[in-house]
């Protein structure tokens, strides 16, 4: 796209993009300089009030247009401090405070300018990756949420598998899902086909079912692995697991050792209490204890030496059969191997079909307010979602229409486009960085606009919907169904790409959450006094409220690369 | 439409209309043309075995002097390519598997889904081919009830198909 911008002999041209920034990539704590280019517009501003005047220095800080490559200074040299002048009073210091706690709430304006006001690509990302959190009204990124476990399932079966015995059997399905040795792909349970016996040139081993797998052939009569019922196959694989000499070998080891810690524990009363109470739980604590109980094996009685009945032999059968491999299909994979733990066989030959990993359901918090942002259902089946606060539902995506092709020091024109996600109005403002380097000119044209709000019935209607006549004049480019197009004329200032930080404020009608006020008990009291109902008429359920909210963010827009002047 | 196709179709066999036939093709007993598909023998004539199934969208080129022989009961799934030069009996092309020039495959060979061979290869038989890297395997046992279920699908197709397609006739 637009490969006309890129210098000729470059590497791939760069791309445009829209990245939003979260909080918590702001950057440390700034020398408060005055900026004169700031104070001079007085932006006034207070804490809710986002509204910024069309006049105000917009400042575009993130618009991020380097991915990888920023071009950027060290955080601490955008510290225009300016943000400290911006915001009077109420924050202080702001620079020196705004770096630590995360759970302040709510941050200001001035920590909030002060976060994103360059065009560094690090720490923004797009805004399909974003959360928001409603209640302390603030971007979150992947970074900023906590995850808890909601239920494990098996990804072939969906069975959601109870909390309980997800440990007794080693997070794995305890149904009929195999995994195939040779490709993972899920293997069948299939039946002797009594036609095909006849074609066989071995008699079947005994059972009549068996795995087999639809992807690479693979069929566990290879491994002479058959079954009499088709059901409950991993408890007849238990008891050929549980016979595996290592796992024997350490129940062995363990109950050796068990009855040593019993007895000192019983003997020892003059160890310091701290490492009596240590012995309690954990083999880690035991193990401990071992060692420095073997500092005193002088004195004390000492730990029969332990005879492994199992002895480990050198390994010389194993390594003259991989020294004479000649094709590389003889061995296993890592992947093969690091499937089948306790062996991990080097021969195909002895690769089993393991029992399907189980799979979790994850929710994600807020980490400052605890507030849950997005919680699956438990059903295994159902991959709707309870609750879904992605950011993408909640703030207005930023696209770039068009943009014409940059060249420097020559204005351009570019087109975005911001698309409302929610059932009501909101009203957006923005602003442009000038933390920005290098610092290209940008005139937005419409510094403040509405766009209207998101209905379905819409996404049905062919063509598009502008705005009705009786709206309120606003100098945009374009407004239609559920978006707004604004322009905006940049002059890159240097070759190269082109990112632009720009401040969006953005606010909407909420819900405000009903408070609980006397009043359900008004109908009661009205029905016990005897008046006549048509005195009193019961009064309508409150309705919802709505307040107004506001959030700040920034935004990096990258426009893909400005060609240089051509020399005249 | 080119040049007319010099077919040669058994009685038994079944040819749909509205695919691209071209050059000297003979079909044997049992054998499917699902309508959609392309067999071109521009280079030399392509001769099926019996019981075999081309499917839609499957492609079937023979650019080289000599004759493709394609054994029995070999099934072209939708969107395959062949351009090999030899294929013997009850193979799987699964969908969009591609046989590149001048390979031969043995029996029973099963060409995975969006994999394709190498050019001027001899496959052995029962090669799988499987995977997002071509992995390929020789696999033992049978590939269960494969012969019942091709059985019963030439049965089901032989059936259901002259409701719907023209059949062509040799000429």
């Amino acid at each position: 796209m637009l490969a006309i911008n890129a210098p000729p002999g470059q590497g791939p041209t760069r791309q445009p993009f829209v990245h939003y920034r979260c909080l918590c990539s702001s950057p440390g704590p700034s020398t408060s300089a005055s900026d004169a280019h700031l104070t001079a517009q007085g932006k006034g501003e207070t804490e809710d009030q986002a509204e910024a005047e069309p006049e105000a220095t917009m400042d575009i800080d993130s618009m991020e247009k380097g991915k990888d490559k920023a071009a950027t200074p060290t955080p601490s040299s955008p510290g225009p401090s300016s943000s400290s002048d911006l915001v009077p009073l109420s924050t202080g210091s702001p620079s020196s405070s705004s770096q630590q706690p995360r759970q302040k709430s709510p941050t200001t304006q001035a920590e909030i300018h002060a976060s994103g006001n360059n065009s560094d690509t690090h720490g923004s990302q797009s805004l399909s990756r974003l959360y928001f959190c409603d209640s302390c009204d603030e971007v979150r990124c992947p970074k900023c949420v906590q995850d808890e476990i909601v239920c494990y399932y098996c990804p072939n079966c969906l069975f959601d598998v109870p909390t309980a015995s997800v440990k007794s059997e080693k997070h794995k399905c305890s149904r009929n899902c195999f995994e195939c040795p040779i490709c993972q792909n899920t293997l069948s349970v299939v039946s002797e086909d009594p036609d095909t016996s006849l074609y066989a040139a071995s008699t079947p081993a005994t059972g009549q079912y068996h795995l087999s797998c639809n992807m690479c052939q693979w069929n566990s009569q290879e491994i002479g692995m058959t079954f009499d019922k088709p059901t409950g196959l991993a408890v007849q694989l238990q008891k050929a697991e549980d016979s595996l000499p290592d796992v024997k070998e350490f129940d062995r080891l363990k109950d050796h050792l068990e009855k040593y810690f019993r007895v000192h524990s019983n003997m020892k009363p003059g160890l310091p209490s701290s490492f009596l109470t240590s012995i309690q739980s954990g083999t880690l604590q035991s193990l401990r204890y071992v060692s420095s109980a073997n500092h005193k094996a002088q004195q004390s009685d000492d730990i029969a030496h332990y005879v492994p009945a199992v002895q480990v032999m050198e390994d010389t059968e194993n390594l003259e059969k991989l020294m004479s491999v000649v094709s590389l299909n003889e061995t296993t994979t890592m992947k093969q191997r690091l499937k089948q733990l306790q062996n991990q066989t080097y021969s195909t030959q002895r690769l089993q079909p393991q029992r399907i990993h189980l799979r979790i359901k994850k929710l994600r918090r807020c980490r400052s307010c605890r507030h849950i942002l997005v919680k699956p259902e438990q059903k295994a089946q159902a991959t709707r979602f309870k609750i879904n606060l992605t950011a993408l539902t909640q703030l207005p995506n930023i696209t770039i229409s068009s943009v014409q092709p940059l060249i420097v020091q020559t204005v351009s024109r570019a087109i975005l486009r911001f698309t409302n996600p929610r059932q009501e109005e909101a009203h957006v403002s923005l602003q442009y960085g000038d933390g920005a380097l290098p610092y290209h000119g940008v005139h937005i044209h419409s510094h403040s606009f509405s766009i209207s709000p998101f209905n379905e019935v819409w996404e049905y209607e062919v063509g598009t919907l502008t705005a009705l006549p009786g709206t309120a004049q606003e100098d945009v480019y374009e407004k239609t169904a559920n978006s707004t197009c604004i322009a905006l004329d940049i002059t890159p200032a240097v070759a190269g790409e082109v990112k632009i930080p720009l401040l969006v404020t953005f606010t909407f009608k909420a819900q405000k959450p009903t408070s609980d006020t006397g009043s359900p008990s008004l109908p009661s009291q009205l029905v016990v006094s005897g008046a006549s109902k048509d005195q009193y008429p019961t009064p309508p359920p409150p309705a919802p409220e709505y307040i107004d909210k506001t959030v700040s963010f920034w935004t990096v827009i990258g426009f893909g690369d400005a060609i240089p002047t051509l020399a005249p | 439409m080119m040049s007319r196709p010099n077919l040669k179709i058994s009685p038994r066999a079944l040819v749909c209309q509205d695919n691209e036939l071209r050059g000297e093709i003979y079909v044997g007993a049992g054998t499917v043309l699902h309508p959609q598909c392309k067999v071109w023998a521009t280079g030399g004539a392509i001769i099926f075995g019996s019981g075999n199934i081309v499917e839609e969208n499957a492609v079937i080129i023979n650019r080289g002097p000599e004759a493709l022989i394609i054994g029995d009961n070999n099934v072209f799934e939708v969107g395959s390519v062949m351009e090999g030069m030899k294929m013997g009996n009850r193979n799987t092309l699964e969908v969009k598997s591609h046989v590149k020039v001048g390979t031969w495959l043995g029996d029973e060979c099963v060409i995975g889904t969006v994999c394709s061979t190498n050019e001027n290869e001899i496959l052995p038989d029962r090669t799988v081919i499987y995977g997002s890297k071509n992995d390929r395997r020789i696999f033992s046992g049978n590939r269960t009830n494969q012969l019942s279920v091709h059985q019963r699908h030439l049965d089901y197709l032989m059936q259901i198909l002259p409701k719907f397609n023209h059949a062509r006739s040799s000429n």
